[in-house]
């Protein structure tokens, strides 16, 4: 039932109908800019909070990290001590460990028949060290210690068919964890037969 | 439903009303008016309204409005009370400046109806128009199965948009131009809200026109303007009684006739000068009155109505109502609607009958009404 006329030329309903759909729009867009801006604020401070408390939680974690990593670092240099001291004891009694034996050979047969050991001798010296016990001292005169320690060492000789093989050999010797140092000594070439090697001497010090 | 309720009642009541509620415009020739309403519990109530005089103004320039002048004269008003710019507002423009006829259509789309009738109306306008309309009671309509039968009631184009522009000007978002019948039909809902069953009739005894609206269902059913009526008539004649301006006569009627001025001897003076003055008048009126209300009698199924509501300039004076109510032997009761507490003087309810079209327009933004 119609309980009004409208006179109103249509431009001006259309001008009104435009502006309620402007505020009402305009009403939207703030309240939906003041969520966004409430939501941010809310989350912001939290993810400032949980920022803050990870730095607290890395800052006390530290200290225990570079503990892990010490005892770790310490744990492998204490078994390959031992794996050392083993190969020692056993050298020593002129049994050279079996262990060593096949981590040598080992270490040899992983180059795929591109190297082969010759001679493979124990040799040990006897060395004199001096402990200073208070080097800050400079009124005092120092008390010294003199250890003298048997150095056992066990030199490989071999030939190899190319540099790289060596290297890969040394590297192999190294990573079994028995030796101290793995150096080479000296490396020539020489023809054998119709082809030219590498003649190496590694020194194995335990 | 529990924000609606509790969390923003108070609100809704206090705060958020004034935006809420629209202003009632009524442009006459003789006067603006500015009504703001309230409802409380079913009940109307005018809660701020303002008045101005322009009859010595050039706002009408015959049948044209002046935006400018228009602009001026409610801005001026608007300045009187508070809260009332930014507001949506309804508009009513002066019965004398709008076209109302009866229109036998064959039946046919709207768009053609509409057609038609613009072609019809700018025809005898001469000018851009702009118009609405809304079909008859069979019952009164010379319809027959082909034909429909349709009340137009229009403006020119350029009056309609200095309503819209004057108010857009003064801060006013105006979103209905409205007519007089169907704001009649409303201001009598508002003052009698439970008459909805009976015929109820509407008498705007207006300074340029005088018309009646007869209500069904508090819809507008029938109206007509009666011609030569408008109480500028009643002015003129006194005019050249009393060899006065019309806006002297309008004062000497509303300072005379207060009931409670002048002492009984000036009284009885005066109403001697002035009986003839109005018993011609009242002649006038009668005449058409009473033609029109054979007509519906006769022409209609319509339950008889036992009074007349009437608005305008004429309810102001019962020394001229009163004695038309004998003439027609039907009671002419002053259209009123209760004023707020601030408002609530006796010179504010002598006016109350001149804004019930303003206020009706100030009602729509309820949604009842839309």
């Amino acid at each position: 039932m119609t309980h009004h006329l409208n006179l109103l030329p249509g431009g001006f309903l259309k001008r009104s109908l435009i502006q309620t759909r402007l505020k009402q729009w305009g009403a939207v867009f703030i309240a939906l800019w003041g969520a966004i801006l409430f939501y941010y604020g809310a989350h912001n401070a939290g993810i400032q909070r949980e920022v803050k408390q990870t730095e607290l939680l890395k800052y006390q974690v530290k200290p225990l990290l570079v503990m892990q990593a010490e005892t770790t670092e310490a744990n492998t240099e204490t078994t390959n001590l031992r794996k050392r001291q083993q190969l020692g004891v056993g050298l020593e009694h002129k049994n050279i460990p079996l262990q060593a034996i096949g981590k040598v050979s080992e270490a040899a047969s992983t180059q795929d028949g591109d190297l082969y050991l010759t001679s493979f001798i124990l040799s040990s010296e006897r060395q004199h060290r001096q402990h200073q016990l208070n080097p800050a001292g400079a009124t005092k005169v120092a008390d010294e210690l003199v250890e003298i320690q048997t150095e056992l060492k066990l030199v490989l000789d071999g030939m190899a068919l190319d540099d790289l093989i060596i290297t890969a050999f040394i590297d192999d010797m190294n990573e079994t964890g028995f030796f101290r140092t793995v150096e080479l000594i000296s490396i020539k070439e020489q023809q054998v037969d119709d082809r030219q090697v590498r003649i190496f001497n590694i020194e194995c010090k335990l | 439903m529990i924000l609606n309720t509790s969390i923003l009642a108070p609100l809704q009541s206090r705060h958020l009303a004034p935006l809420k509620t629209w202003l009632g415009v009524d442009i006459g020739r003789s006067a603006l008016k500015l009504v703001e309403v309230e409802q409380d519990e079913d009940r109307w109530k005018i809660c701020q309204m303002q008045y101005s005089s322009i009859c010595d103004l050039s706002l009408w320039q015959n049948k044209s409005l002046s935006t400018s002048e228009l602009t001026r004269e409610l801005s001026q008003l608007m300045e009187l009370s508070s809260g009332w710019k930014h507001r949506k507002a309804a508009a009513l423009l002066s019965m004398s400046a709008a076209d109302l006829r009866i229109m036998s259509l064959p039946k046919t789309a709207r768009d053609e109806f509409e057609e038609v009738i613009y072609d019809e109306l700018v025809k005898d306008f001469q000018e851009d128009v702009i118009f609405d309309y809304w079909e008859t009671e069979a019952e009164l309509s010379d319809s027959s199965n082909d034909l429909s039968s349709l009340i137009v009631y229009s403006h020119t184009f350029n009056n309609s948009s200095a309503v819209g522009n004057s108010l857009s000007r003064v801060g006013l978002n105006c979103r209905i131009l409205d007519g007089l019948p169907f704001a009649l039909a409303r201001a009598v809902a508002m003052a009698e809200p439970h008459t909805r069953h009976q015929t109820m009739v509407a008498f705007d005894w207006g300074y340029s026109t005088a018309s009646i609206t007869f209500l069904k269902s508090h819809t507008p059913f029938y109206t007509r303007i009666l011609r030569g009526c408008q109480f500028q008539r009643f002015l003129e004649m006194l005019s050249r009684e009393l060899d006065l301006p019309e806006q002297h006569c309008w004062n000497l009627l509303r300072t005379s006739f207060s009931r409670e001025n002048r002492s009984v001897d000036f009284q009885s003076a005066l109403s001697k000068r002035l009986q003839p003055v109005i018993q011609d008048y009242l002649d006038l009126v009668q005449k058409e009155l009473v033609r029109t209300l054979q007509y519906v009698e006769q022409n209609s199924r319509l339950p008889r109505w036992e009074k007349i509501t009437v608005l305008g300039g004429g309810a102001l004076f019962p020394q001229v109502y009163e004695p038309l109510e004998k003439r027609i032997e039907l009671t002419l009761k002053p259209w009123s609607l209760p004023l707020a507490e601030e408002l609530d003087s006796s010179m504010h309810r002598e006016l109350v009958p001149l804004f019930g079209p303003a206020a009706a327009l100030a009602a729509l933004s309820f949604r009842r009404w839309r």
